[in-house]
């Protein structure tokens, strides 16, 4: 059988696995193996099995994974999620809709500390939102800004997905961080300015809260020192070159650690189960890494990328016209499968073409994440809505889902604005150089 | 839960399902401690580093050999024991429970074929690297079979979950766990 067509074949037979129910690790690694044993035989089938894993699970470089996703655990079972959103509360909580604008600022804060959306969505509900209950908020605007606020994990550094997109594609992880603080303090604004409009024109959703005087704001300040001494640390760490990014992951565990146990409030329980659901998403990610190493395999031995490569250039369409359609897929991929599976799965072919066009590595990287952010919270599988839907006593999934869209119109701005402004994301990094 | 109860709750297969809970503990344990190494390790390496122009030596290839593996391949089992890998449920939650029953086997035992393999392979490789006493690593040399023993050990604890999660779905039976709650 001619390579092109196999691989056609096997990508067709591993979609309609995935959508028809089969854990993603499971998918890739078994019609990867199919592919590799028609095109190479038992022998190939065997070699590669027999190393890939232990490649994939061994590699130093991804130790930065679990130290992040640690890192996110230990603070999210502490209390300085409450600690960010009490400061956030004292200093905005006065303005029309400021609860919800807090909960935007501290996911902010959260966002510089954690790598993980799912953590921030999770934490910050069951801390935010009642609180915004208790004030008469609109469940559509409360449950939705935790939702959304969330996503800023995935683009402000340390962020998951940028690791994981740096360590695929061998572009520095200190540069993709950099290239994330202006677009994800671009997107913050947007929500906030999504919200400001959105209680303007309902001023019934979020009614006035009561202010509180300079000295209780200040007094705010003192719990969160610490949290905004690690971010000093691990930011000017990666950013001056000083620690790779395992090394800062590694250190910021241990500091998050700390933090916790010493002021946070973490007990036993808390530690105990950060490890597990660390082990349990390290695991769940390597899974995927492993089974889309094997597909790599597959892929690189019938050529699909060059193949892809050499077809898309025979198209007479501009670059920017293919680089648009393959943002479209992006989002609309993102309402159907878990983000980093998105990344980890499509990078190998992607990548080659989109650095075929002449593009940035930093910058697709970053407009590849903001995809990923709004694929977060798309239904029918956006993970942020369930996780704060299921955060939140008495939530329901319709609010959640209506009250997103203010927000995902204020998404498409903030990734146009990035799509037509490049500097936005290179110009921090350009500073590096 | 005792050993009586688990006979209880499912005849025939509870004996199983208890030494897969106690290699559950051990596994959870081992890799929860790599964990916490791993972070003390890298941690300690880069003060000594900054501040007492000390490293510690082989930190690279201990977390290569031994500390990833660990973390990695033992928490394989212990994902599927709850069944967390990441999947889409939106067409399969659609279908009557019989059809999912019967993807569901279709899904562990391909599943369970290939990672068999890779389990076979990779203990034929930890073997003649054991036998070999063959070392790794730059700067202080580590033997390289034990690395390939936990490997072996994960991906096989795993492939013997997807077994018997596989025979407990033929018997038409509850096959995965709760996953537990988090502490307020």
């Amino acid at each position: 059988m001619i390579a092109s067509t196999l691989c056609i074949i096997v990508g067709i037979v591993l979609l309609i696995l995935i959508f028809a129910g089969m854990p993603i690790a499971f998918a890739t690694a078994v019609a990867g193996a199919v592919g590799i044993w028609q095109i190479a035989g038992w022998d190939a089938l065997f070699g590669v099995l027999k190393t890939a894993p232990y490649r994939t699970g061994s590699e130093y470089l991804l130790s930065t994974v679990p130290m992040f996703i640690l890192m996110a655990e230990f603070l999210s079972h502490g209390r300085i999620v409450h600690y960010l959103f009490e400061f956030a509360q004292r200093w905005m909580g006065h303005m029309r809709g400021g609860l919800a604008q807090a909960a935007v600022l501290a996911n902010v804060g959260f966002a510089a500390l954690s790598g993980s959306s799912t953590a921030a969505s999770a934490a910050m509900a069951r801390i935010s939102v009642p609180e915004m209950q208790r004030h008469g908020y609109d469940d559509r605007l409360s449950l939705a800004t935790v939702a959304i606020a969330g996503t800023l994990s995935i683009m402000i550094p340390p962020s998951l997905a940028l690791i994981m997109y740096g360590i695929l594609t061998e572009v520095s992880i200190g540069k993709l961080f950099l290239a994330g603080v202006i677009p994800g303090i671009m997107t913050g604004v947007a929500y906030m300015v999504t919200i400001a409009v959105w209680v303007r024109l309902r001023p019934d959703i979020a009614p006035p809260s009561e202010s509180v005087n300079w000295k209780e704001r200040w007094r705010a300040v003192f719990p969160i020192w610490s949290a905004l001494l690690l971010i000093i640390f691990v930011a000017t760490g990666i950013y001056s070159g000083a620690i790779a990014a395992t090394e800062a992951g590694a250190v910021g565990a241990l500091g998050a650690l700390i933090i916790s146990l010493t002021h946070g409030g973490m007990k036993w329980d808390g530690f105990v189960t950060s490890m597990k659901a660390t082990v349990r998403t390290t695991a769940m990610i390597f899974g995927i890494v492993i089974g889309a190493t094997v597909f790599g395999v597959f892929l690189a031995m019938t050529q699909a990328p060059q193949t892809l490569v050499a077809s898309v250039a025979s198209l007479s369409m501009e670059p920017w016209m293919i680089f648009v359609i393959l943002i479209a897929i992006y989002v609309l991929l993102g309402c159907f499968i878990d983000q980093l599976a998105i990344i980890i799965l499509t990078l190998p072919l992607t990548f080659p073409l989109i650095m075929d066009l002449g593009y940035d590595p930093i910058w697709f990287g970053i407009i590849l994440t903001k995809t990923i952010e709004i694929g977060l919270v798309t239904p029918p599988m956006g993970l942020n809505l369930f996780v704060t839907v299921g955060s939140t006593k008495g939530a329901r999934m319709q609010d959640c889902i209506v009250g997103i869209v203010p927000f995902l119109i204020a998404e498409v701005f903030v990734i146009a604005m990035l799509i037509i402004f490049p500097q936005l994301s290179l110009y921090l990094p350009s500073l590096l150089l | 839960m005792t050993n009586g109860s688990e006979e209880e709750q499912h005849p025939g297969t509870g004996a199983v399902l208890s030494v897969l809970r106690g290699l559950d503990k051990g596994f959870s344990f081992l890799s929860c401690l790599a964990l916490f190494v791993l972070m003390l390790l890298i941690s300690v390496d880069v003060t000594g580093r900054y501040i007492f122009n000390s490293p510690i030596e082989g930190v690279y290839e201990i977390v290569e050999l031994y500390l990833m593996p660990t973390i990695v391949f033992l928490g394989f089992g212990l994902l599927q024991r709850v069944g967390g890998h990441v999947r889409i449920l939106l067409i399969f939650e659609l279908l009557p429970d019989k059809a999912k029953r019967w993807l569901d086997v279709i899904f562990m035992g391909s599943a369970l074929a290939v990672f068999g393999i890779a389990t076979v392979s990779a203990g034929y490789l930890a073997v003649d690297h054991l036998m070999a006493g063959r070392m790794e690593g730059g700067v202080i040399p580590l033997p390289l079979g034990p690395s390939w023993v936990v490997v072996v050990l994960g991906l096989g604890y795993f492939c013997l979950r997807l077994a018997v999660q596989l025979t407990l779905c033929l018997l038409g039976r509850e096959y995965l766990e709760p996953q537990e709650a988090r502490p307020e």
